[in-house]
Formats: structure tokens, sequence, C-alpha cells
């Protein structure tokens, strides 16, 4: 109770990837939230 | 009993880091790294940074939950090697920082000095901070020759009590406000990535 809150913040950095022949990669969330707004998702085994 | 800053002070957050760059009329660059680390709040520098710092092409102010409460950076990065990436921060300032690594071990926490593989790329303006791995340095002074004197464990980070040798010493510009840490990317020559960050304040 010392009124005392460190400010958070959610970080997504999405990437996608074009290679030099011009192709692209669509690599999602870099930080790991590949599921984020996503329904009918199921998450990978641990 | 609790406090709590409102959903209007995240707004307002987002838009003071807007602002600096309508100020400067630029956008925040872009910079990646390839060492080793997770990031920390304490952090002022990326883990060896590769160069090619990059101005993003948009920012904005977005929502994600409560009304402008996320910034927005969107640009490209092309890599000008073959490189594995690990970790990226957004800078207000283009300049690249000096960087070196370490020549011996740092075999305490209370060690005041380090010695850098490249004595005389570093400023001999004092004082001025450096990321070595996960602490942070504030270089007081030097010997003129190979070792830079230094206070430990500053800006909260924790002083470490093994450094290995070769590590990287990066020189903050004092203007990185994000960093993020992630699995390697692997990177080709001439291999571009687009990148839409989005830092949503809770």
């Amino acid at each position: 109770m010392d009124g005392i809150k460190p400010i958070q913040a959610k970080i997504t950095v999405n990437a996608v990837l074009i290679r030099e022949d011009g192709s692209r990669e669509d690599l999602g969330d870099l930080l790991g939230h590949p599921y984020d707004n996503k329904e009918e998702q199921e998450w990978p085994e641990q | 009993m609790a406090g709590t800053i409102t959903a209007a002070a995240r707004a307002q957050i987002v838009y003071a880091l807007l602002e600096e760059s309508i100020i400067t009329n630029t956008k925040p660059w872009l910079a990646v790294g390839t060492g080793p680390g997770t990031s920390e709040a304490s952090d002022v520098a990326l883990f060896t940074e590769s160069g090619n710092r990059t101005e993003g092409t948009s920012i904005g102010q977005t929502t994600t939950v409560t009304s402008g409460d996320t910034y927005q950076w969107i640009g490209t990065y092309t890599s000008p090697a073959v490189q594995t990436l690990t970790n990226l921060g957004l800078f207000q300032n283009q300049g690249m920082p000096v960087q070196g690594t370490l020549v011996q071990q740092v075999s305490s926490n209370t060690q005041n000095f380090i010695k850098p593989s490249n004595y005389y790329n570093w400023p001999t303006s004092y004082p001025f901070d450096v990321q070595v791995s996960t602490e942070v340095m504030t270089v007081t002074s030097g010997n003129n020759y190979d070792t830079l004197y230094v206070l430990r464990g500053q800006n909260n980070s924790t002083a470490l009590t093994s450094i290995p040798a070769a590590t990287y010493i990066t020189q903050s510009d004092t203007s990185m406000f994000v960093k993020t840490d992630f699995t390697g990317l692997s990177l080709s020559t001439g291999d571009t990535i687009q990148f839409t960050i989005n830092v949503q304040f809770q």
C-alpha cells in the first residue's frame, strides 16, 4: 500500500519477412502472442 | 486502499511520446541487436546493436482497450548482412552508439573499471552510460590508455557478480524508449522486415 505501481505496457512486434526473391512470410508477433484476437485457436502444448 | 493512473493518463503518455517526434519533425528510429539478454526497464541500449537504424514510416496513437492507449510505430528494416536478430528498440535519435567488447572479464559486482577492446573510440567527455549485458554502468573517467572507470548498477539495474570477457559494451544515446527481446530471427543479406510495433499502456 505504498502507492507505487510501475507503468506497464504490452508490446507486440508484428513482422512480415520479405526475402530478396520477393516472397513474403508473415511471422506474426515476435514476442509470442500469436493467438491474440483469434478465436478457436488452441494453445500449443507446453 | 488503492491508487492508479487513469485511462486518460495512458492516452497522455502516448501523446507525449508522439509529441517529441512532432517537435523534431522526425519519426523514431528502429535499431536491432544481435546479443543475448532479457530486456529490463533499466536498460539504456540494445544488446549488441547491429547498426543501420531506420526511421519509421508511420507513427500514431491507436486504441487497444481504452481510447488512445497504444503507441504504434510502422517501418521497415533491411538486413545488410547475414545475422540473427535477438532484440530491437525504438530511439528518438538516429545516432550510432560506440560499441566495444570487454577484453577482460568483470569479476565482481564492485569492480570499478572495465577494459574495452577499443579504448580510443570512446568519448572523453564524461559521464556517459553504457549497457554491459543486463547492467547499466556510468563511465566517469578513463586512464587515457585502456581503462574506463565506472559506477556499477546504475539506473536501477543490478550490478552483476561476473561478466565474461568479449561481452559487448554499448553506449547509451539516452533516447531509447522501447526495447524488446525475442527468439532469434535469422536474416540473409537483403532480407526486409516490415514491422508494426504496438506499445499498449496498461
